[in-house]
């Protein structure tokens, strides 16, 4: 994982369904599909853009205010590691 | 396969006066049927195979469309049909092999479940899911299920209590539109259902004018037993898995998928897997799964399944 300067952003090999609150991913290449929690889905939609990392975790904690520093952070990190593995997100440093 | 074509419908040169027909009691050399805008035509210069194919397709020859988007023949080999046993040469324009029945019931059963291959196989065709279809008071539900899950059975259960039977085995589903409508083959049940009919009902189908046994059970028209008049299609209220893997729901309960989950759910139960893209396919079902609601229900008790449904659907899911 890179440092907070990081960029990430959605690949153009990923398609995106929209079913109920959660947003399912599609790769086309790997031909895998992932179903994204609704805070993920969230995450997700703010990705239509590039974003960094403490971009993504202010976000987060202005739509969950009760929700730590250290959480949001881990929680964001996580979100992110989970669709770099995927390949279903692209880091630009 | 063309030549075959000129020959059956060239009514000048068939072989039915040949055979002892005059063209007027053998007012037919084709039988036409289908759903939505697929459909189908049989041909043959047997008047009895014929006049079986009337009944055994009768609920989908009200609206044939234009154009068949596959034609089949069947004709005896060896001469006349009151020859039989003999067997029956069956071949179609779509498809290189021919095929062999045994019987005139044993030929149009080919042709009837080949035919519903060919509309769940075709690039441009419906989606489908690979489940039972049924209805009641307006609200239809397709319940899914694995082979031997148990769909056929809960299905019959459902219709002894009332509720129409549309199918047992491929609902076509236009998913924008949330409706579903049978796959057009009649209603399958195997022996071992003959316990939970009850040998009354069981011989009441055996009786029907369109009934067939086959080696595993029979096929039948629900209709004809329940003398229900049928609409073309049923408005979707749910979709129900039976013995989804993963489920761990209790005995005839019902527990409601969130709809990304039941999309992916619903994935191996329809023919867009093996058809197209698993992008495209999530795209297809995607309306499908946001629209209706879908529910695992634990296998238990017949009656406790049925009473469950009911009232889900009374309380308006």
């Amino acid at each position: 994982m890179s440092g907070n300067h990081a960029r990430y952003r959605r690949p153009h090999n990923v398609e995106e369904s929209k079913v109920g609150e959660r947003v399912v991913l599609y790769h086309h290449d790997s031909r895998e599909a992932l179903v994204l929690n609704p805070t993920g889905s969230w995450l997700w939609q703010l990705l239509a853009t590039s974003q960094t990392k403490p971009t993504l975790v202010e976000q987060l904690q202005s739509r969950f205010p009760f929700l730590k520093d250290e959480q949001a952070m881990s929680d964001t990190s996580a979100f992110l590691d989970d669709l770099l593995k995927h390949g279903m997100l692209v880091e630009e440093k | 396969m063309n030549h075959h074509a000129s020959r059956f419908h060239s009514p000048s040169s068939s072989s039915i006066l040949n055979q002892g027909f005059s063209r007027e009691s053998c007012p037919f050399t084709s039988v036409s049927w289908g759903q939505r805008l697929i459909g189908f035509e049989l041909s043959s210069n047997d008047p009895v195979l014929l006049g079986r194919a009337e009944k055994i397709f009768r609920p989908w020859r009200s609206r044939p469309p234009a154009e068949p988007i596959q034609r089949w023949w069947v004709e005896p080999i060896g001469g006349r049909s009151e020859e039989l046993p003999g067997r029956w040469k069956i071949w179609s324009d779509s498809r290189a092999k021919v095929l062999f029945g045994s019987t005139i019931e044993h030929a149009l059963m080919i042709v009837e479940f080949s035919a519903v291959d060919n509309l769940i196989e075709r690039p441009d065709g419906p989606l489908s899911l690979h489940g039972a279809l049924v209805e009641k008071d307006g609200k239809g539900v397709v319940i899914l299920g694995r082979g031997e899950a148990g769909k056929s059975t809960f299905a019959c259960a459902l219709w002894q209590r009332g509720w129409t039977l549309f199918c047992d085995d491929t609902t076509l589903v236009e998913a924008e539109a949330a409706s579903a409508y049978p796959a057009p083959r009649r209603v399958s049940l195997r022996y071992p259902s003959r316990d939970l009919l009850g040998e009354e009902l069981w011989v009441r189908i055996l009786a029907t004018p369109s009934c067939d046994r086959s080696s595993e059970g029979c096929l039948f028209h629900p209709d004809e037993v329940d003398f229900k008049e049928r609409s073309a299609s049923a408005t979707l209220a749910a979709l129900i898995f039976l013995g989804r893997r993963g489920s761990s729901v209790g005995a005839a309960r019902l527990e409601r998928l969130e709809p990304a989950h039941a999309l992916l759910a619903l994935l191996p139960y329809s023919n867009l897997i093996r058809r197209v893209q698993l992008g495209e396919a999530i795209r297809s079902i995607s309306p499908l799964a946001n629209a209706i609601p879908a529910f695992d229900l634990g296998r238990g008790p017949l009656e406790e399944m049925v009473q469950s449904l009911e009232r889900l659907l009374a309380r308006g899911n």
